[in-house]
């Protein structure tokens, strides 16, 4: 996509949803699109690290709920500042817990990288758990505030806020897949050693791949706990949340970065649809299924699908 | 203050010699293969369930009945790996999507099972359960009454039993030994008649086949519901590691230890801090001593 | 000789308790062609990577360009122009052939690359190999020489001023064997001091301006290819007693 044509499409969607927020009036869809764009973020920061650099890993929930909680803390500790501060800080805080995660278990390779990060996550889910002043097993209720400046409601704030993070995620995920970085990042990812020997610094790219994949996802969970008013461990830290991060990309395509946003429309949307009209059990059995059949059968996503058969077109036309 | 350890400690060693049960197929099928099923811990709760279910509906002992699904559970495991291979090892994709596809796994089994019973914690009925063994009664320890709870005691020796049977197996007889080659030289394998699909088919549908025999121990030992099996993922990976890839007798002392740690942090620290601390020791052993206690190198 | 390129002191490298390489002292001349020899398992292989920085000696330095790059990690080696081919060729392989190129231009020769269009560069690495009919191909499913090929091109691309070429030659006819010599040869032209370890006698004796002898970890001989071909140790080391 050509550079112009894509921030026209970013400003673009930006400004239809403002106008969105004026026009709408049944609130559900708020709802809904914004469980959509967090599955989005979600998916775009684990492709970071999980398809641009090849290092799965199964704790980006972990990163997710610290950003809820650093919100939550923030709410405790500075009595209900505004979420926007929460929104700066909460990226800031779990880059740096992906900064330091990534510092103690990049070392490791493949399968013992992925089964450190589950351990850092649950480690951080019983710290939570233990700590009182955040709600520990309890819980957390948190207020919406009544009155929101511009909006009618504070789910339509809720909803331009997580719209703006998913732009700037999409924003920052294609930087990294078509810059140098993101070709760094590819090199490790096919073959680690051949590209530390043909300069490519290997441990500091996959630490920014770290640090970018923790802030991003603690940007998705910052606004969380106002979308949901009650926050707690186990369902923060849920492996649900790992699962979709994981799912997202693997269907919509993890080589680029348009394909989480592919897989995160997708998934969303069956997600929502499924939940409201059946029920969520099934829901989960859906993703499930879906996650595992892409992977086994198709595991470069729909992205992949396209290019597939793009490539067979053109062989055709020839 | 040291009755309470002690008993915390004897309680440490029976619930690690559970542990081992459990951590006993990923240790074949991590530890040899190299296949990194993460939802082992998922087939275990399988297990659970079917006893859960077999004992409600006709009163059978749970463990008996794990023993009578063997076949069952060995032959889910042949069709597992058959599938992990076509997809997967045949490719050469194992790393990125092999991970991914038992995560999904592990979640569909975890969905399938709230599907059919619901999210309520499940146990099982049998005449040992509720009873203890005061080990006071049969020597005397100068005043201190140590109990051995038989909820614990019976799963303790089956699993040391079948791990004995695993270890043995795998040393001695000639489908183990081929089992134990593959993972180090699959070419000197084909060359000596074997051929190494099929071992390594074999030696899943063992390790799932143990899986059948943890489940009813676990639900022998306390409770079971849908999500329990997340719990055990850091500890039998912890436990794998930590003895050492492919080692079996190593993975029945890694697991003893493991055992004996989070009894005592959750008896002397709090109960809410002893599921960190598998995971914690993982990340110890990952850090340290990544080939384990007795790992080979 | 003017300042030697490379000197590696005193080097040694341990696996647990086995030693691979005990006290070996090499130096190179800038752009000179030196050959590598040895037994299987002498240590070939180690000493390159101890070079590279895929490995970190115990004991001894190496020497760069007037500069110690003991402990350095390989990355910054390749920055400063050690760069190294490997003996089972390992071509990133998501990326066309052009694109393999793109990783070493950017990253390990960023300091030494010229302003021009990069893809036009890379073509001139791809046609001193040969492969620039092939650019866009994906670089998964070559042949073994192709691989070869490929790989010589990526290390080319990388600028360096020192070349390890590990077994470049393993396994290919003996045609093919001339071809990658011809291209070692084209590289040393344009300035590049070369290590060449291999197993293929004509080659090393072909291209080698001295040759060093490891056995078990030590150097045993080190001289000119006349030298060695009448040097009783490297005959009792190749032959036994």
């Amino acid at each position: 996509m050509k550079l112009n044509k894509f921030w026209f499409i970013i400003a673009a969607v930006f400004l239809i949803g403002i106008a969105f927020t004026m026009v709408a009036d049944n609130e559900f869809y708020f709802y809904a699109t914004y469980a959509v764009m967090q599955l989005m973020i979600m998916g775009i920061a684990w492709n970071i690290l999980g398809g641009f650099t090849g290092y799965v890993n199964f704790g980006s929930g972990g990163f997710f709920a610290a950003g809820a909680y650093t919100t939550v803390f923030l709410h405790r500790a500075f009595d209900a500042p505004p979420l926007l501060i929460a929104v700066l800080v909460a990226p800031m805080v779990c880059g740096l817990i992906g900064l330091g995660v990534g510092y103690f278990t990049l070392r490791l390779k493949g399968v013992y990288f992925a089964i450190a990060t589950l351990a850092v996550a649950i480690i951080l889910e019983t710290i939570v758990v233990n700590w009182e002043f955040v709600g520990g097993a309890g819980g957390y209720y948190l207020l919406i505030p009544e009155n929101v400046v511009f909006f009618d409601s504070y789910i339509e704030w809720l909803f331009v806020l997580i719209l703006a993070i998913t732009l700037i995620a999409i924003i920052v995920s294609r930087y990294l897949n078509s810059s140098k970085i993101g070709q760094g990042l590819a090199a490790i990812r096919d073959d680690e050693l051949a590209a530390e020997s043909m300069g490519v610094p290997t441990l500091k790219l996959k630490l920014i791949s770290t640090t970018v994949m923790g802030g991003l996802m603690g940007a998705a969970g910052a606004p969380f706990p106002y979308f949901i008013t009650f926050v707690e461990p186990a369902s923060a830290f849920n492996l649900l949340v790992a699962v979709m991060a994981i799912a997202v990309p693997m269907i919509g395509g993890t080589a680029s970065w348009i394909g989480p946003v592919i897989g995160g429309l997708l998934l969303g949307t069956i997600q929502e649809t499924v939940t409201v009209n059946i029920s969520s059990e099934l829901n989960l059995l859906i993703v499930g299924v879906v996650l595992v059949g892409f992977i086994s059968l198709a595991p470069q996503g729909i992205t992949g699908l396209y290019q597939d058969f793009m490539r067979k077109r053109r062989k055709g036309n020839d | 203050m040291i009755e309470l350890f002690i008993n915390a400690v004897v309680a440490g060693v029976l619930l690690g010699g559970f542990y081992a049960a459990v951590a006993l197929g990923l240790s074949i099928v991590f530890g040899r293969l190299d296949i990194v099923n993460i939802a082992h811990p998922a087939f275990v709760i399988i297990g659970s369930y079917i006893a859960f279910y077999v004992n409600e509906n006709f009163g059978l002992d749970p463990i008996v009945t794990s023993f009578l699904f063997l076949p069952i559970f060995f032959l889910l495991g042949i069709g597992m790996y058959r599938f992990y291979y076509v997809c997967f090892e045949r490719t050469g994709q194992e790393s990125l999507s092999g991970l991914a596809y038992f995560f999904g796994i592990m979640f569909i089994i975890e969905v399938l099972i709230i599907l059919v019973y619901g999210v309520d914690y499940r146990n099982v009925q049998a005449p040992y359960i509720g009873y203890s063994l005061w080990i006071n009664d049969w020597i005397p320890l100068g005043g201190f009454r140590v109990s051995l709870p038989y909820r614990m005691l019976v799963p303790f020796v089956v699993a040391a039993v079948v791990t004995g049977g695993v270890y043995l197996y795998l040393s001695k007889t000639y489908l183990g030994r081929a089992i134990l080659a593959v993972s180090q030289d699959r070419v000197a394998l084909q060359l000596m008649g074997a051929n190494p699909i099929k071992v390594k088919q074999w030696a899943f549908g063992i390790a799932i086949a143990t899986a059948a025999i943890a489940g009813a121990l676990l639900i022998v030992i306390h409770p079971v519901e849908p999500s329990v099996g997340r719990l055990y993922i850091g500890r039998v990976f912890a436990i794998v590691i930590l003895g050492g890839m492919g080692s079996i007798s190593g993975t029945f002392f890694a697991a003893l230890m493991i055992g004996i740690a989070e009894t005592l942090i959750s008896t002397f620290i709090g109960p809410s801090w002893a599921p960190a601390a598998a995971y914690g020791i993982l990340l110890v052993t990952l850090a340290v001593r990544p080939q384990g206690l007795f790992g080979r190198a | 000789m003017t300042e030697p390129i490379l000197s590696v002191t005193n080097l040694t490298k341990r696996f647990g308790g086995f030693v691979a390489l005990d006290g070996v002292n090499v130096s190179l001349g800038d752009k000179e062609r030196l050959g590598l020899i040895g037994p299987n398992g002498s240590g070939k292989t180690t000493l390159i990577n101890c070079i590279s920085g895929a490995l970190f000696n115990e004991q001894g330095k190496v020497n760069f360009a007037g500069s110690d790059v003991t402990g350095t990690t390989a990355s910054r080696r390749a920055k400063l122009g050690i760069i190294r081919t490997f003996q089972i060729p390992r071509p990133f392989r998501s990326m066309t052939i052009i694109e393999n190129l793109l990783i070493p231009m950017e990253y390990a020769a960023s300091g030494r690359m010229e302003s021009r269009n990069l893809r036009d560069q890379a073509m001139e690495s791809l046609e001193i190999v040969g492969l620039q009919d092939r650019a866009d191909e994906n670089s998964a499913n070559l042949t073994q020489i192709d691989m070869r090929r490929l790989e010589l091109a990526r290390a080319l691309s990388a600028k360096p001023s020192l070349l390890l070429s590990d077994e470049t030659m393993a396994g290919l006819s003996s045609s093919e064997v001339d071809e990658v010599l011809d291209m070692l040869f084209a590289l040393n032209e344009r300035g590049v001091a070369v290590i060449m370890i291999e197993h293929i006698m004509r080659a090393v004796m072909k291209y080698s301006e001295r040759i060093v002898v490891l056995d078990a970890g030590k150097k045993i001989a080190d001289g000119s290819p006349d030298e060695i071909v009448n040097n009783r140790d490297v005959e009792r080391a190749y032959l036994g007693e």
